[in-house]
């Protein structure tokens, strides 16, 4: 029988111990973090609250009126003309295909395969951390981290990574984001743990992560079966955005909310949240949503795979051509049989212009755009292609995304 | 006249039918043409009323027209590939399958198993595959097993397909592991048919890769309605189903219908998989519920969920003195269910995705090959495994090693005659052919058609 105080201080601290334990169980995290995690990543607490929808003053420029293509091949140094993924900084390119991956830097092509250690010959996506000069790629068999030279693997069996087929990957800081088909894991570098979403502690009805877009405390996942599911990364609640019909094969109203249950890609950028589905797109500014085809709007195609934003902008990957989004006006790019390229312009669902321009991108299959100030990369079917802005001779051009 | 007409059609027959000849001595071996199909219902491409939806049960029809409709034209893959030629060296055309090898569901995987090897077995026996160099190609299958972890089915898919080189896939079983299935192959670009599948969302997001030859809860869920609430008339329906994804997401067809027509489920209640194969001793609240449920004084139930735990939970509602009719769907309708029911699934009222008793005209031949074979009498899930390995074999020589030319002449067929009978399909390449009932007479699956 223990003494009275002795009893209350095994009881203390039993409590103390059971607390910590509770703690640890519910973080929403697969490994225990190490002595020096600063805090539960990737939910972050802040005094300082942003909102996420406000739009800046001074967005990203683009153009988005593109007159000429160029596209690389096998022949000029890539594994495999079915490009994936692209990513551009300065004159350096991460390009993604299905049988590597394609660095050129310094004007020299190098390609990271599974013998060089890269987790599998099929790159989904690729995310980079400048400052350290690491490179992350997704693939259909884990995710792979080059840096230095090494490469290094990371799988659902020797990692947090929920699964290994992942879809697309982003750095964010320290954190890296894995979108795949079980759910979604963020690997903190700074400790090494892992934190997973899923259907157990995340809003997700259905555990299928394809993309992920991050803003100002937020982080918006694009789902199969349960269109986008947002993260208040300050607060860690979850909130969802549905289709509020609750049917697969009809959209009721037309800007009631997500387009589809089925989210191919999403992305953000200065206060618009963009999604993409293979029946056409929506997009949200935090009160209202919108969204769009190719009957209505002038999209190249319904079927889309990829979106990506810059400024007020969206470049839109689909399986009939590429497109570009600002405000409610659509420009189309579709190559034609003999290897040009019809241009249409859209505005508000009234053909604006249609012209041809003597080249076009690689294929109409189109996976991942990367957008910049003045060209736009883009991965096809068919090769990786770039277009490129007029070059501007008189200070400026209204055809960019000024405003 | 007729003397110039003659020597000229002679001539023109000499014109046509010496090449002929010619290509008859010089011509290399072919693949034995597929059988034709035809399309006794029309153009199932042209689908006006979604998954064969009756008028009534269309979702939002008192508010007109919805602003789009998807699923109206069969998806189409715009991509390159269609010029690929197959690789060197190859030694067996590979086709995979995930199934349950494991499990609850082992039995299924077993019989998927058996049907596929049975259809493959035939195919090499009449020659496999010609038309790679002068080679004459055995078919293979590769099986994998679907549901060890969540996701376990997009990893299987992809060894098959890069490690292996697969020409096309059949599985999954699990509904969960179809779907991860699903997004993997649109970005692999191999073919999927799915033989057994029953969630109405598999073909649900227009990726032009998959093919499911079996009805699925939406047909049964249709037909479920139409049985309970206009030809028995019920009028106070439970709805008591498994917590599981396949107890949510097969029930929801089944409750909008009950909507539609006016009868909403009066209560919808779960049962635990996780114990109910045993008994319902693990669940603390099972009598409350019971309580629940008679309070209601129901004229039917509708159970939803695996065979065993369902025939558990049916033991326990009669025993409850619950006495109303019940009903399911098919995947209710097992050897397990009865085991785990006993004299409680007598009267029982199932769907079920085809007709055993008439089957298709090659059903005797299948069912007795089956038997001799394996011992074991084939239930749908075989005859279904069987068709959807036909037609994956047929679309193959037709197409030759080319992936996507073997999804385009899959996505041709809308309509095929196998040993389930006529498969219907809608624009998604879903079957939409009606499905039957049956009830359980003396411990025994009984079918009424």
């Amino acid at each position: 029988m223990l003494a009275p105080s002795l009893r209350n201080a095994v009881l203390a601290a039993a409590t103390v111990v059971l607390a910590g334990a509770a703690v640890l169980a519910l973080r929403p995290s697969a490994a225990a973090p190490s002595a020096d995690a600063e805090e539960p990543a990737p939910v972050r607490p802040a005094a300082v609250v942003l909102d996420p929808w406000k739009r800046s003053a001074n967005p990203r420029q683009s153009a988005i009126v593109y007159d000429r293509f160029e596209t690389l091949g096998v022949a000029d140094g890539l594994p495999s003309e079915h490009v994936t993924s692209v990513l551009a900084e300065g004159d350096d390119l991460y390009v993604g295909t299905d049988r590597g991956l394609a660095v050129r830097r310094g004007g020299t092509w190098t390609v990271i395969d599974e013998s060089d250690g890269l987790s599998h010959r099929y790159v989904t996506s690729v995310a980079r951390d400048v400052a350290s000069d690491t490179t992350w790629v997704s693939t259909l068999k884990g995710l792979s981290r080059i840096s230095g030279g090494d490469v290094r693997v990371y799988t659902q069996k020797n990692s947090g990574l929920v699964n290994d087929v992942i879809y697309h990957c982003v750095t964010d800081g320290p954190l890296v984001w894995c979108g795949t088909g079980a759910g979604m894991s963020v690997l903190d570098t700074r400790s090494g743990s892992w934190t997973i979403y899923d259907t157990a502690n995340a809003i997700m009805r259905e555990p299928w992560c394809y993309a992920i877009a991050l803003g100002p405390q937020r982080a918006w996942i694009g789902l199969w079966g349960g269109a986008i599911a947002e993260l208040d990364r300050r607060t860690g609640r979850w909130r969802e955005y549905r289709d509020p019909d609750g049917e697969m094969e009809i959209d009721l109203l037309k800007d009631d909310g997500p387009i589809h249950e089925v989210t191919s890609f999403v992305a953000f950028e200065d206060g618009m949240l963009w999604q993409v589905t293979y029946f056409g797109m929506a997009r949200y500014d935090g009160r209202s949503w919108q969204s769009f085809t190719k009957a209505d709007a002038g999209l190249p195609g319904d079927f889309m795979q990829h979106v990506a934003t810059r400024g007020r902008a969206a470049w839109l990957g689909t399986d009939e051509g590429f497109g570009v989004m600002r405000d409610d006006t659509v420009i189309s790019y579709v190559r034609q049989d003999d290897g040009t390229c019809l241009v249409r312009t859209v505005k508000a669902g009234v053909e604006q212009e249609t012209r041809t321009i003597a080249t076009a991108p690689g294929d109409n299959y189109i996976l991942w755009t990367f957008p910049r100030e003045r060209d736009v990369w883009i991965a096809t079917g068919s090769g990786l292609s770039r277009g490129i802005a007029r070059e501007t001779t008189d200070g400026g051009d209204d055809r960019t995304d000024g405003n | 006249m007729h003397a110039l007409r003659c020597a000229a059609l002679a001539i023109l027959a000499v014109t046509f039918a010496a090449p002929a000849v010619l290509l008859a001595q010089d011509e290399p071996r072919k693949n034995p043409a597929p059988p034709p199909q035809e399309d006794p219902a029309g153009d199932t491409a042209k689908d006006d009323g979604y998954g064969g939806t009756p008028d009534e049960l269309r979702p939002f029809r008192g508010v007109g027209e919805p602003a789009r409709r998807f699923f109206v034209d069969p998806p189409q893959f715009r991509g390159p590939g269609r010029d690929t030629p197959p690789p060197p060296g190859l030694t067996a055309v590979a086709i995979g399958m995930v199934a349950p090898l494991k499990g609850a569901d082992a039995a299924a995987g077993r019989a998927m198993q058996n049907a596929a090897r049975l259809a493959l077995d035939e195919a090499n026996a009449a020659g496999g595959f010609v038309g790679y160099g002068d080679a004459e190609l055995p078919f293979e299958l590769l099986v994998r097993e679907e549901g060890a972890s969540w996701g376990a089915a997009g990893d299987a898919a992809v060894e098959l397909v890069f490690d292996h080189g697969i020409w096309g896939l059949l599985g999954g079983y699990e509904d969960t592991n179809s779907h991860v299935l699903t997004r993997v192959l649109l970005k692999v670009e191999v073919p999927n048919i799915n033989p057994t599948g029953v969630d109405p969302t598999i073909t649900e997001h227009n990726i032009p890769w998959l093919l499911r030859v079996r009805p699925d809860d939406r047909q049964a869920s249709y037909r479920l309605a139409r049985k309970v609430f206009v030809e028995d008339g019920r009028e106070r329906v439970v709805l008591f189903r498994a917590n599981s994804r396949y107890g949510r997401t097969g029930t929801i067809e089944f409750k909008d219908a009950a909507r539609r027509l006016h009868k909403p489920v009066l209560l919808e209640t779960r049962y635990e998989t996780s114990y109910l194969p045993r008994d319902t001793a693990g669940d603390a609240n099972w009598a409350a519920r019971m309580e629940r449920i008679k309070r209601l004084r129901p004229d039917a139930v509708v159970v939803w969920g695996r065979g065993g735990p369902t025939g558990t939970a049916v033991k326990a509602l009669r025993e409850a003195g619950i006495d109303c009719a019940i009903y399911g769907p098919d995947r209710v309708a097992t050897q397990a269910f009865l085991k785990a029911a006993g004299d409680a699934a007598e009267g029982f009222v199932f769907t079920y995705p085809m007709d055993p008793r008439t089957g298709g005209k090659d059903w005797p031949r299948f069912h007795d090959r089956y038997r001799e074979r394996f011992g074991d009498e084939a239930d749908a899930t075989a005859a279904f495994t069987y068709d959807a390995t036909r037609m994956l074999i047929d679309a193959i020589r037709k197409a030759g090693l080319n992936r996507a030319r073997i999804r385009d002449a899959l996505y041709e067929i809308r309509s095929y005659e196998g040993v389930t009978g006529t498969i219907r399909f809608s624009p998604t390449q879903n079957s939409i052919t009606p499905v039957i009932l049956g009830h359980v007479e003396k411990g025994r699956f009984v079918f009424d058609g």
